[in-house]
C-alpha cells in the first residue's frame, strides 16, 4: 500500500440550513472555529465569506485532523477535566413598533437546550451567551415574542441576506426562501420602504450603496 | 408566605419579596423595574404551570381583595391543576395592574447560595419508609460486562429458577444484577433480554450462563467472585478492582454530556466510556498502576490540577 492510500481522508462537511461555524466547531470538537476555517483547504471559502458567522447552505468545509494527546490521571480518584469551548454570544437590539428601544426590560430566551433569563440595557441591547450549538431560540421581552434563527443570516451579497435584514429592521419583504412573482413584489416593496427611510432614491432595486447603508443600519 | 400581606416569590432565577401596600402612590422608576422583573418571573411560572408560583400569585390576589374572590373565580376553591389559559391571563393582568398602581411593592431579597436554595415549591419531608422483614434466604448475583471487561449497566435480565418460575431485573451501574428472597437451591439460568442491542456482535458474544444459587449476606466483591467462579475463572484479589472517575466540564463549569473518553490502564487495556448528562464518567475494572485518558473528539482539554 502506498503513502497516499495510508493518508487519512479529509472530512468534508456541507453547511446545512441554519448551521453556523460555531455549531460545526462544536460538532467536531474544536475549541475554536478558526481551527477549521484556517485549514489550507478552506482558503477559498475564507475569502468568499468575510464574516465567518454568515455561512450559506451548501458551503463546503474541510474539517482538519485533530491531534490526539493523552494525560495521566490518578487511579481510584475523581479528576476534573476542563474542555475548552469558544463562547458564543447573541447580540440583539430590541425595538418596538415605533423603532424606540425596549430599554431595561426583562424576559427570557429559550434555546433548544436552555432557558436563559435576559434583560435589555438602556439602549434596548441584549447581550447573552448561548450554547454553541444553538440553531433557534425564542426571545420573550415584555409582551413581545421573537423567533431567532441563529446563524441563518446570509451575507448581504445574497438576496436572502438583504431580505432578512429588511425584515429584521421592520420592513416586510416577503417570505424568505420563496421566489415567486408575488414575493418578488414584496421584496421590492421592502427595498423601497428602506430606501425611503435611508433617504435614497426609491426604485426598489438593490445597489451597492443601498446594500452598504442597509448593512450599516442593521449591523453585520 | 411571610405574612398576611407579604409574599416570597421563589423562581428559578431569584427570590423576590412582594408586599401589598394599599395606600401607596404611583411606583417610582426603580419600583417599576423591579415590578417588571417580578412580572416576568410570575408570567414564566404561571404560564409554565409551576404550582408554587401559581399558588403564590393566587394568594397575592386573594390578599389584595381582602380574602375575597377574584373575578369569576373563587380562588380559594381553585387548585393549581384547575387553571386554564383564560384564568392565567386574568391572574397575570390583575397582578400587572396592581404593580402599575403601586399597590404591590417588590423588594429584593439576598439570594442564598445556590446549594442552599430549596426547590421551586416546597415538598413535605418524607420519613423513612417502614421496614418490613423480608424472609430472604438465598440470592443470585450476576455481572454483565462487555468485551473490554467494562460493566454494562441498565440492561434487563431474566433469571429462570429451578422450579420453572422466573424473576427479572436490571443491571446496576457496576453491571451487577441481583435477585433475592429465594427459598430454593439448584441451578438457575440467566438470560440477557436485549443483548442484541449491545455492540458485542461476533467478537465476544455473551453466553447464557448457569450460576449456582449462593448464600446471602455477601459483599459486592464476593458477589463478583461468585460470578467469576461460575464462569470458570478464579477469584482475583487485585486485578479489576480499581477505577477512575472523571468530571467533564467546560471552562464555564457547564457539564459536557455524551463525550467519548478513552481510558488506558497499566496493562495497555483500552476502555471506552461516555459521559452522562452531568459530565460524569466512571470506569471500573482497571488494574493497579498508571492510567491515561484521551478525549479523542476534542482538541483542547486538560486535567484541572487542584
Amino acid at each position: 500500500m502506498n503513502d497516499a492510500a495510508d493518508a487519512p481522508v479529509p472530512i468534508k462537511r456541507l453547511v446545512g440550513n441554519g448551521e453556523h461555524i460555531s455549531l460545526i466547531a462544536e460538532e467536531f470538537g474544536f475549541a475554536r472555529f478558526e481551527s477549521i476555517l484556517e485549514a489550507q483547504e478552506n482558503a477559498s471559502l475564507r475569502s468568499a465569506r468575510t464574516n465567518p458567522h454568515q455561512l450559506v447552505p451548501d458551503d463546503l468545509l474541510v474539517i482538519p485532523d485533530r491531534e490526539s494527546h493523552a494525560v495521566d490521571v490518578p487511579i481510584d480518584a475523581t479528576s476534573r477535566i476542563v474542555i475548552q469551548r469558544q463562547r458564543l454570544f447573541l447580540r440583539i437590539k430590541v425595538l418596538d413598533l415605533f423603532g424606540e428601544p425596549v430599554a431595561s426590560a426583562g424576559g427570557r430566551l429559550e434555546t433548544e437546550t436552555v432557558t436563559i433569563r435576559v434583560a435589555t440595557d438602556s439602549e434596548g441591547l441584549l447581550h447573552v451567551q448561548i450554547p454553541r450549538n444553538t440553531k433557534q431560540a425564542e426571545l420573550r421581552i415584555n409582551d413581545l415574542v421573537f423567533t431567532i434563527l441563529v446563524g441563518s443570516l446570509q451575507p448581504e451579497s445574497f438576496t436572502e441576506g438583504i431580505r432578512a435584514r429588511l425584515i429584521n429592521l421592520g420592513c416586510w419583504a416577503g417570505q424568505p426562501q420563496i421566489d415567486d412573482v408575488g414575493t418578488e413584489g414584496e421584496f421590492a416593496l421592502g427595498i423601497e420602504l428602506m430606501q425611503d427611510e435611508l433617504g435614497l432614491p426609491v426604485d426598489g432595486l438593490v445597489s451597492s450603496s443601498f446594500a452598504n447603508q442597509l448593512l450599516s443600519k442593521h449591523g453585520q | 408566605m411571610l405574612g398576611h400581606d407579604t409574599f416570597r416569590l421563589r423562581t428559578p432565577f431569584e427570590d423576590l419579596v412582594v408586599r401589598i401596600d394599599r395606600f401607596a402612590g404611583p411606583p417610582s422608576g426603580e419600583q417599576r423595574a423591579l415590578a417588571r422583573r417580578a412580572m416576568s418571573d410570575l408570567r414564566f411560572g404561571v404560564e409554565g404551570h409551576d404550582p408554587g408560583i401559581v399558588a403564590t400569585a393566587q394568594k397575592i390576589v386573594i390578599a389584595l381583595d381582602g380574602g375575597g374572590s377574584f373575578g369569576l373565580f373563587s380562588l380559594r376553591e381553585l387548585g393549581p391543576l384547575l387553571i386554564d389559559a383564560s384564568f392565567e391571563t386574568q391572574l397575570l393582568r390583575r397582578l400587572d395592574e396592581e404593580f402599575e398602581r403601586g399597590r404591590l411593592i417588590v423588594e429584593r431579597e439576598q439570594l442564598a447560595p445556590l446549594t442552599e436554595r430549596r426547590d421551586l415549591f416546597e415538598m413535605p419531608e418524607l420519613g423513612p419508609p417502614a421496614r418490613q422483614p423480608v424472609p430472604e434466604t438465598t440470592f443470585i448475583a450476576i455481572r454483565l460486562v462487555d468485551q473490554n471487561a467494562a460493566p454494562v449497566p441498565g440492561r434487563p435480565f431474566r433469571i429462570e429458577l429451578p422450579d420453572g418460575s422466573s424473576r427479572e431485573g436490571f443491571t446496576d451501574p457496576d453491571g451487577f444484577g441481583r435477585v433475592g428472597g429465594l427459598r430454593q437451591d439448584g441451578l438457575a439460568k440467566v438470560i440477557f433480554l436485549d443483548v442484541d442491542e449491545l455492540d458485542f456482535k461476533s467478537k465476544n458474544p455473551v453466553d447464557r450462563i448457569i450460576i449456582p444459587v449462593g448464600d446471602e449476606q455477601e459483599s459486592n466483591e464476593e458477589r463478583l467472585d461468585d460470578v467469576r467462579q461460575a464462569l470458570g475463572k478464579p477469584p482475583e484479589e487485585t486485578a479489576d478492582q480499581h477505577f477512575v472517575e472523571l468530571v467533564l466540564l467546560d471552562q464555564d463549569d457547564v457539564p459536557i454530556a455524551d463525550e467519548l473518553v478513552v481510558v488506558v490502564d497499566a496493562s495497555g487495556h483500552e476502555l471506552i466510556a461516555l459521559s452522562d448528562e452531568f459530565g460524569n464518567v466512571r470506569v471500573n475494572g482497571l488494574i493497579a498502576g498508571p492510567v491515561k485518558i484521551d478525549l479523542r473528539n476534542r482538541d483542547e482539554w486538560s486535567l484541572d490540577e487542584p
